[in-house]
């Protein structure tokens, strides 16, 4: 029964993906809902990793199970708030609807994140390297992304009454564009700093330390508007920190 | 020299990342209530699935990789959009059982047991070595909920294709009100079909059925040894004999009676086949 509890906690991530799915193929009305969702999948995904180790029942299985539930949630699901999100934006700019060939197509620019998912966990699963570090942006730093943007434009998107930085955000053309970037970075070679931590002194762990208080006082400030940028932060320092490493990989 | 074959290896991993769209594509079709669609675009995953193996043997790039995505690829196809269509045919019908207001909630989330299933199945066979399929595979899972789901929707389009048939074949025997046997026991099968499907407990009790069968350890017909095998295996032939038979009869709604044969055929083997070591 031990060696089950993993498993469990991966099941319940799945369906949290799986409902989150459900919500947003209802379009934009709950999509805080499918968010949230996405936010207690993430939690469970870290909650299983722990309890394996801590009860020493890590087991092949259990990791297979793992990345099956991390595409649904962290690959299908944001793709499809990105998918929402750029329907919603071009319905904004075209009030009349006289949408040219390419915009019909460009909700579909978030595809691209499913398959790019995909292929980054695929290649997680095969990879002895990433013990430590990541290699390319892991799927839940991605998920984070995605799920800032219904917390932050809220049910009813109105451009007038919206910030500038809520309406660059929720242009169409840099949301494909982010889709994009963000697939990209899924399968890159970036090397990207872990949130485990293997000791506990402050001079092993002084990056990490960094962007937790940077992105605490940030999300402190902003609120959900934070979580994109600490996407952004999380990257930066992690380009500095492994400047120079990045050229050894192949 | 290390150019091409890496340009190879991509060819199979784009063959699965397309099967990961039509999954997609089809679970938006299936919660949209076009079940009709939905099933196509499963139906052309399977075709895609089975051809992304082929082409990575055929090209010797076969690789651990292909292997994670392809399983990544089918919880989509073969996992989540199942369960989509599930949760679409018991949107159609009604609820004319008279249950608790608790009972029927259980019996509406109960799709979401395709997905779990299909999960571990997936993770299951991704873990062991040994040959031939252990458990109800997801592609046969799949088919038959793709199947089920057209029963649900009367497509105008295949019963306008059905009744042009059958008026062909009137003319040509020479009389419009001679008796037609096929049609005779297609129109049964249908009605029959109907009223069975029109039960959500009915579809919960094949839910759980179907999800018991994957997770299980039964070993089930694999057919890849090929034609070798086709020579000593009775089972085999019944499979065929009976899957040409029942797509003669039902067309493209076969493929549940086809998938229900599978299990049965499979589940039968040890009675009468001593298992060779």
């Amino acid at each position: 029964m031990k060696k089950h509890i993993p498993n469990i906690l991966t099941l319940v991530n799945l369906l949290c993906g799986v409902t989150a799915i459900i919500v947003l193929l209802e379009g934009t009305e709950h999509w805080q809902l499918a968010s949230y969702l996405i936010g207690v999948g993430a939690l469970f995904d870290l909650l299983d990793g722990m309890v394996a180790r801590a009860l020493k029942v890590s087991n092949e299985l259990g990791k297979q199970l793992d990345s099956l539930a991390d595409m649904v949630t962290f690959g299908v699901a944001p793709a499809l708030i990105a998918r929402e999100a750029i329907t919603l934006s071009l319905f904004k700019h075209h009030e009349s609807m006289d949408f040219t060939m390419l915009e019909t197509l460009l909700p579909y620019a978030s595809f691209l994140l499913i398959a790019f998912s995909a292929l980054r966990l695929a290649k997680f699963n095969i990879d002895t390297r990433q013990t430590k570090d990541f290699i390319g942006l892991p799927t839940p730093a991605n998920a984070l992304f995605w799920i800032s943007i219904p917390l932050i434009v809220g049910s009813h998107f109105v451009q007038e009454d919206s910030s500038t930085y809520i309406n660059i955000l929720m242009d169409y053309r840099v949301l494909a564009g982010l889709c994009l970037l963000m697939s990209l970075l899924l399968v890159s070679n970036i090397r990207l700093f872990s949130m485990k931590v293997d000791s506990l002194s402050i001079k092993d762990n002084s990056w990490l330390l960094a962007f937790l208080v940077i992105s605490g006082v940030l999300l402190f400030i902003m609120r959900f508007a934070a979580l994109p940028l600490i996407i952004l932060l999380y990257i930066l320092l992690s380009l500095i920190k492994n400047r120079g490493l990045n050229e050894v990989q192949s | 020299m290390q150019e091409p074959k890496k340009k190879r290896r991509l060819i199979p991993s784009a063959i699965t990342l397309a099967n990961l769209v039509f999954g997609c594509l089809a679970v938006m079709h299936a919660l949209g209530g076009d079940l009709w669609t939905a099933g196509w675009f499963v139906l052309a995953g399977a075709f895609l699935d089975f051809f992304d193996g082929m082409t990575a043997r055929k090209l010797k790039v076969s690789s651990k990789f292909g292997g994670e995505l392809d399983s990544l690829a089918d919880l989509i196809t073969f996992g989540l959009a199942p369960a989509a269509i599930c949760s679409g045919i018991m949107f159609n019908n009604e609820f004319s059982e008279h249950l608790p207001a608790f009972v029927c909630w259980v019996v509406r989330v109960s799709p979401l047991i395709i997905v779990i299933a299909s999960a571990i199945r997936l993770a299951k066979f991704n873990v062991q070595d040994t040959e031939g399929f252990v458990g109800l595979p997801t592609l046969a899972n799949a088919l038959f909920w793709v199947s089920i789901g057209w029963y649900s929707v009367e497509s105008d389009f295949v019963s306008f294709l059905q009744d042009t048939l059958d008026a062909i074949m009137a003319e040509r025997s020479g009389s419009s009100q001679h008796l037609n046997p096929p049609k005779e026991i297609r129109n049964w099968f249908y009605a029959f079909m109907k009223t069975w499907y029109s039960s959500n407990l009915f579809i919960m009790f094949l839910i759980i059925v179907f999800s018991y069968l994957m997770t299980s350890d039964f070993v089930m017909l694999s057919f890849k040894n090929g034609w070798s095998e086709l020579k000593k295996n009775q089972s085999t032939w019944v499979m065929i004999i009976g899957s040409v038979l029942s797509l003669l009869l039902f067309n493209e709604r076969s493929l549940a009676v086809i998938i229900t044969l599978y299990i049965v055929v499979s589940l039968t083997v040890p009675l009468y086949e001593p298992i060779d070591q």
